[in-house]
């Protein structure tokens, strides 16, 4: 657990500024309003680390966090957070009528404008990287709203409860990243059953699934260790269950890795940036710890060594009529 | 869905009734106990799916075994999961012999040999899961038996098997994915005692 901010630490004319950089240091970008004197201000925030997502618990005195599309400016996270409103009243522009009481349930879509205010009291909430759920941003939007009403709201809600007590014991041990996968699976079945629709009309759950698994790689093809291990704790599934969603795919998970790599570093090879670089460290710096083994997969690949379609390209670049020109 | 209710047999009858129920449904053997002709049993089961099952059994107490002879029919191991929400139990497999309050959990291996009681009045869920579809070593899974309340996701496991005991009472059949859910906290409680 780290404790992010107590301010019974700190004199009463730095409270308010304290909170404000813990909030906007926490990436919300978010005008606060404070319900009560500045030197009444008081916070505690609690954050834990339960395997790839993150528990956040804040108790404080009244305020309102306002969100505009300007302040968001396209440049907030895609974080999903499923909340607990654990004492005192609060309301919620994504959690539309409602008067948030002790054990409600609700979601907050930071990438969305929002209004907040409370009466002080308590919060807790489980981030998540939106990809994660697999679903469009428009559908969460929709779903979020009413995540109340699906028939496993009891369920999450008593699983909340229990993760949000138990988070430091949880946090710290070998289970942390299964029990964050559990969430997040409860929280994604919460939000589609909650609306009377389909997620996708082209594909089912897995079929989602597997798109984020594909984006996931994409965007961590240089990671030397990326395999089925690793893509598992991202996404919060089993080992097992990255295999299984694999099975539709017309080639191994780890060839369709290595085809990757291959395909970004013989981009490198060819650019201009890259033909500046020896071939060793553009192999590294797309996941191939060894050159030799990059050279043997690139030439059962394209076949040519990495050094030919160097030279190769480095031809077509100097017979281009522009070049000529010059 | 309700595959046993004693209470709609003669009491003369019920002993039996429940006896060969029991070796049906459970593969179990009833064990003599006092006042078993008056014994009263409700036992639902359902079938979730991965080749996992939810059993429920409300009872006014009972005795049962899994004798050793069974053991050579199965082909790889099952795990139980066992919750009590109302009443106790006393287990015992292999040198481990638990008293398991109400409210609390115990892990049985399924193919193997057991004993178990359950107090008057108690009422217990037991989730069955194919080691396989566990996805843990079957070490890990001992040494939770052994150790259960000391993990840090006991209360969550036990909320989840409480959650789909819930869900079956309203909708007759529990949820695929609060099961799947319910599956993952199992799963993690077992991690929390891997090496």
């Amino acid at each position: 657990m780290a404790l992010i901010l107590d301010t019974s630490d700190l004199p009463p004319g730095r409270r308010a500024a304290a909170v404000a950089e813990v909030i906007h240091f926490s990436g919300a970008r978010t005008r606060i309003v404070y319900n009560c004197p500045d030197d009444e201000v008081s916070a505690r925030f609690e954050h834990f680390t339960v395997g790839q997502a993150q528990v956040l618990k804040s108790r404080k005195s009244p305020l309102g966090l306002i969100t505009t599309p300007a302040a968001l400016n396209g440049a907030q996270p895609d974080q999903f957070v499923v909340s607990l409103r654990v004492a005192g009243t609060a309301t919620h522009s994504h959690a539309p009528g409602r008067l948030l009481r002790p054990g409600d349930l609700f979601a907050m879509n930071l990438w969305r404008p929002y209004e907040y205010f409370d009466d002080g009291g308590e919060n807790a909430g489980f981030h998540l990287p939106l990809e994660r759920l697999g679903l469009e941003r428009d559908y969460v939007a929709r779903a979020s709203e009413v995540i109340h009403t699906s028939p496993l709201a009891g369920q999450l809600q008593r699983h909340l409860q229990i993760l949000f007590r138990d988070a430091d014991a949880i946090s710290k041990g070998l289970a942390a990243a299964t029990v964050a996968q559990a969430t997040a699976d409860l929280v994604r079945a919460a939000l589609i059953s909650a609306v009377d629709e389909e997620p996708s009309r082209d594909g089912g759950s897995d079929q989602n699934l597997t798109a984020v698994v594909k984006s996931y790689i994409t965007r961590h093809l240089a990671d030397p260790d990326l395999g089925a291990e690793r893509i598992a704790q991202a996404m919060f599934i089993s080992v097992r269950q990255v295999y299984k969603l694999w099975e539709t795919e017309p080639g191994p998970l780890g060839q369709w890795i290595v085809e990757r790599r291959l395909e970004a570093a013989r981009h490198d090879l060819a650019n201009s940036r890259g033909r500046s670089q020896t071939i060793a460290s553009i192999a590294r710096r797309w996941g191939f710890a060894d050159s030799t083994h990059f050279s043997r997969r690139f030439r059962q690949a394209y076949g040519m060594s990495p050094r030919e379609w160097r030279h190769t390209h480095g031809t077509s670049v100097t017979t281009d009529p522009c070049t000529h020109s010059r | 869905m309700l595959l046993l209710d004693t209470s709609r047999y003669p009491v003369e009858d019920r002993a039996e009734v429940l006896r060969g129920g029991l070796a049906e449904l459970a593969g179990v053997d009833l064990l003599p106990l006092d006042g078993d002709a008056l014994m009263k049993l409700r036992f639902r089961a359902w079938d979730v799916g991965d080749g996992c099952s939810l059993l429920h059994a409300q009872s006014s107490g009972f005795h049962f075994a899994r004798r050793p002879s069974r053991d050579s029919c199965d082909a790889s191991p099952v795990i139980g999961f066992s919750m009590m929400p109302a009443g106790g139990a006393r287990f015992s497999q292999q040198d481990r012999q638990q008293v398991v309050p109400g409210g609390g959990m115990f892990i049985a291996e399924m193919s193997e040999a057991f004993t178990c009681r359950f107090a008057e009045s108690s009422e217990g869920i037991n989730l069955q899961i194919p080691l396989e579809v566990l996805d843990v070593p079957l070490r890990d899974v001992r040494k939770a038996a052994r150790w259960l309340p000391l993990s840090p996701v006991y209360p969550l496991a036990s909320q989840h098997l409480l959650s789909l005991l819930r869900y079956t009472k309203e909708f007759d059949a529990p949820h695929p994915s609060g099961q799947r859910a319910a599956l993952h906290v199992l799963r993690a409680m077992v991690k929390s005692f891997a090496d």
